[in-house]
């Protein structure tokens, strides 16, 4: 054996296990996702071949349509001002309250990250209920109270506010490492030269981060893909299917419904969305660094 | 060499013994799964371990009683049979039988039940679906009631319960015309999560206008068959918006929390579940009931789950001896007092049951209805659920919510 031939060698023993690792957990998956969408298949039975029927009535069915709107839309509300919020607060933790209050901060926000989605979609369905504090609040300042979880105009714009206020303290703890690792003799320099805190983040901070945000909007995005446990518990995808998600609509198909085959249907073309939206992404966000 | 040889006969010795142990387990034990009804001191698991205990001794059996939580029921089940890790005998409700009976992990139980054990189950025709006995009907009751605040009757000068939806009508009009501070006349809970939550908002007035969601095959909805379905959608947009009796809070409510509002003296009328009565005592709320209100008939839902037996169980037989002694009167009275009260399954058993509702599980059981085992169910009902709620915000018509749920469903029974 040659010695180029030893080295390769070792370095596939080196990495096998890992490979094995995303064979077994990611892209077998995957193929078996595929496969199941071209069958009727409900675990218990074989699958039975079917050929495009589940892509037939993907087309026509009113509650992939409606998943498909909602989802999108619930994704580009919620990952930039999830993204903004967590980039904003990060910011002022390290530049404005460093030392301080941090790591209360920090902890307070981290707290909704670490809690069940369950348990935050029903603190928040109490919250924007009839008598809720939300319209409490709005109470008295004298405008009328407002349906939140039973009107379609507001129903899936509460499950983003819910969403945001869970996801921030994970991406500004990301963001807070990001701003950490940016060398402090730019902002020392820019100081120097007489930039104002503003210049500083709008110049140092966040060209900075360019590589730290691409990670926590692509995260976002595939969370808020995801997106499935707030709404179960809010809403249950009504009023109506004003809230009805992607994946809510791949677990009734599978679990309540049964078809397999179509759930992995449903969930291929997901798969697909995501894909695409991630290379969008990576276009832009290079584009602009 | 040595080491290998002695390597190789330490697994195998080991598996045949992890082996054999699998083997001794699987024809000498029973796994049952039952879900949580307990609200005491006692649990479930601990009120099965200690029930089933002198049976699993005498029968020389090792019983397991796995409490199984609501919390994806389905998925449990059908992850569970599928790896066949399953329940030889578990618990299901109506909205999970046919597809499970379709997919044929279900047991057919007549033959392992004589005639004179079959007339002693006063339910034990509702088990019998889809050409086969599959189900031993094991809760039935936990009706849903309209339930009525007597304060708020004698304050709005109501002085006869409400008997048919004129009076239902008429008595919400009255509550409302009264003006009393911060009462919702007729409390519904149209921002439930749960398509169960029709089970109080539509079915009784389905039902009650002569209509129903399947046909009597099971094979086709029947809501567009007479006009029972859009009178009884009809009834409740009037309801809201004609009336002015369901008002915007209605919207924002699921079940649990227009219980509370009941319960603090804020609702005149409300269907709530049977469970509710003895709660409602307990806050001081003053309160009462009629089984059903009268359009074209009477009709109430009434809550008909089923012990059921794996069709991959090893021990069929013996599953089928524990399912009798399970639902036995003496265990039953025993499970009725202790964990849930529920009326009798057995003709055999005293009623243990809130008193209050003895007559009606006594004398209305014509008027009982349960949700039909029928093709794409769980989707239609979703769907039917989603077009009422949109039909309440006014954004489709009766006529509209009803026909669309129609449509809906020649597409899914037909894609199957």
């Amino acid at each position: 054996m040659t010695r180029n031939r030893k080295e390769a060698l070792g370095a596939f023993v080196y990495i096998l296990p890992s490979l094995l690792l995303i064979t077994i957990f990611a892209i077998l998956p995957i193929v078996m996702n595929i496969f199941y969408s071209f069958h009727d298949y409900n675990i218990i039975q074989p699958p039975s071949w079917s050929g495009l029927s589940n892509y037939k009535r993907l087309i026509n069915d009113p509650y992939i349509v409606a998943s498909i709107k909602n989802t999108v839309i619930f994704t580009f509300i919620t990952v930039p001002l999830q993204t903004l919020f967590a980039l904003v607060l990060a910011a002022l933790l390290v530049r404005r309250f460093h030392d301080k209050f941090t790591n209360f901060i920090k902890g307070a926000l981290f707290i909704p990250v670490i809690a069940s989605a369950v348990l935050v979609g029903t603190l928040w369905s109490i919250i924007l209920s009839s008598h809720g504090v939300v319209n409490q609040a709005i109470e008295l300042i004298g405008l009328e109270p407002i349906n939140w979880l039973g009107r379609q105009s507001t129903s899936l714009l509460s499950i983003c506010i819910a969403t945001i206020w869970k996801n921030v303290g994970y991406f500004l703890v990301i963001f807070y490492a990001g701003i950490l690792e940016i060398p402090t003799s730019l902002y020392e320099a820019a100081s120097v030269d007489g930039a104002s805190k503003w210049q500083q983040f709008i110049h140092i901070t966040i060209p900075g981060l360019s590589s730290v945000t691409y990670l926590v909007v692509t995260l976002g995005t595939i969370w808020s893909f995801q997106i499935f446990d707030m709404v179960y518990t809010m809403t249950g995808g009504g009023p109506g299917l004003s809230t009805v998600t992607l994946v809510l609509t791949i677990y009734n198909t599978a679990f309540k419904e049964y078809s397999m085959g179509y759930a992995s249907a449903i969930a291929l073309l997901m798969f697909v969305f995501v894909i695409l939206l991630s290379q969008l992404q990576r276009l832009i966000m290079r584009k602009d660094g | 060499m040595i080491k290998k040889l002695l390597m190789i006969l330490f697994l195998s010795t080991l598996s045949f013994g992890l082996f054999a142990e699998g083997q001794s387990e699987s024809e000498s034990s029973l796994l049952v799964w039952l879900p949580p009804f307990a609200t005491g001191d006692t649990t479930d698991q601990m009120f099965w371990q200690e029930t089933i205990a002198p049976w699993a001794e005498a029968h020389n059996v090792k019983v397991d009683v796995e409490i199984t939580p609501w919390g994806g029921y389905e998925e449990k089940y059908l992850t569970g049979i599928a790896s066949g890790q399953g329940p030889d005998i578990g618990y299901m409700y109506l909205e999970m039988f046919n597809d499970f009976i379709e997919m044929g992990t279900l047991e057919d139980l007549s033959g392992y039940f004589t005639e004179a054990e079959k007339a002693k189950y006063l339910y034990w025709d509702q088990g019998n679906m889809k050409g086969g006995q599959y189900a031993l009907p094991f809760i039935v009751g936990n009706a849903r009631l309209p339930y009525f605040n007597k304060e708020i009757f004698r304050k709005a000068g109501i002085t006869e319960l409400p008997q048919t939806w004129d009076d239902l009508r008429a008595a919400a009009v009255k509550i409302k015309n009264a003006g009393l501070d911060d009462v919702i006349p007729f409390g519904q809970a149209w921002a439930d999560p749960a398509i169960g939550a029709l089970n109080t908002l539509y079915y009784p007035y389905l039902w009650q206008a002569g209509g129903d969601i399947y046909n009597k095959a099971g094979d086709r909805v029947a809501l567009m068959d007479n006009d029972a379905a859009v009178r009884a959608a009809r009834f409740l947009y009037d309801m809201r918006y004609k009336y002015g009796v369901i008002p915007e809070e209605s919207f924002s409510m699921d079940e649990s929390t227009l219980y509370q509002e009941f319960s603090k003296g804020r609702v005149g009328i409300a269907y709530m579940d049977a469970k509710a009565g003895s709660r409602l005592t307990k806050a001081g709320v003053e309160w009462d009931f009629i089984p059903s209100f009268t359009d074209k008939t009477k009709a109430i839902w009434v809550a008909s789950d089923s012990l059921i037996m794996n069709s991959q169980s090893k021990n069929k037989e013996l599953a089928a001896e524990l399912m009798k002694f399970i639902t036995s009167s003496e265990v039953m009275a025993k499970y009725h007092t202790v964990i849930a009260q529920f009326p009798p399954i057995t003709v055999d058993e005293a009623y243990n049951d809130n008193p209050i509702f003895e007559d009606m599980y006594s004398n209305d059981t014509e008027y009982f209805k349960t949700l039909p085992v029928a093709e794409g169910s769980f989707k239609i009902m979703d769907n039917l659920y989603k077009n009422l709620q949109l039909m309440m915000l006014d954004a489709l018509t009766p006529e509209e919510a009803i026909k669309n749920t129609v449509d809906y469903s020649k597409s899914i029974i037909d894609s199957e």
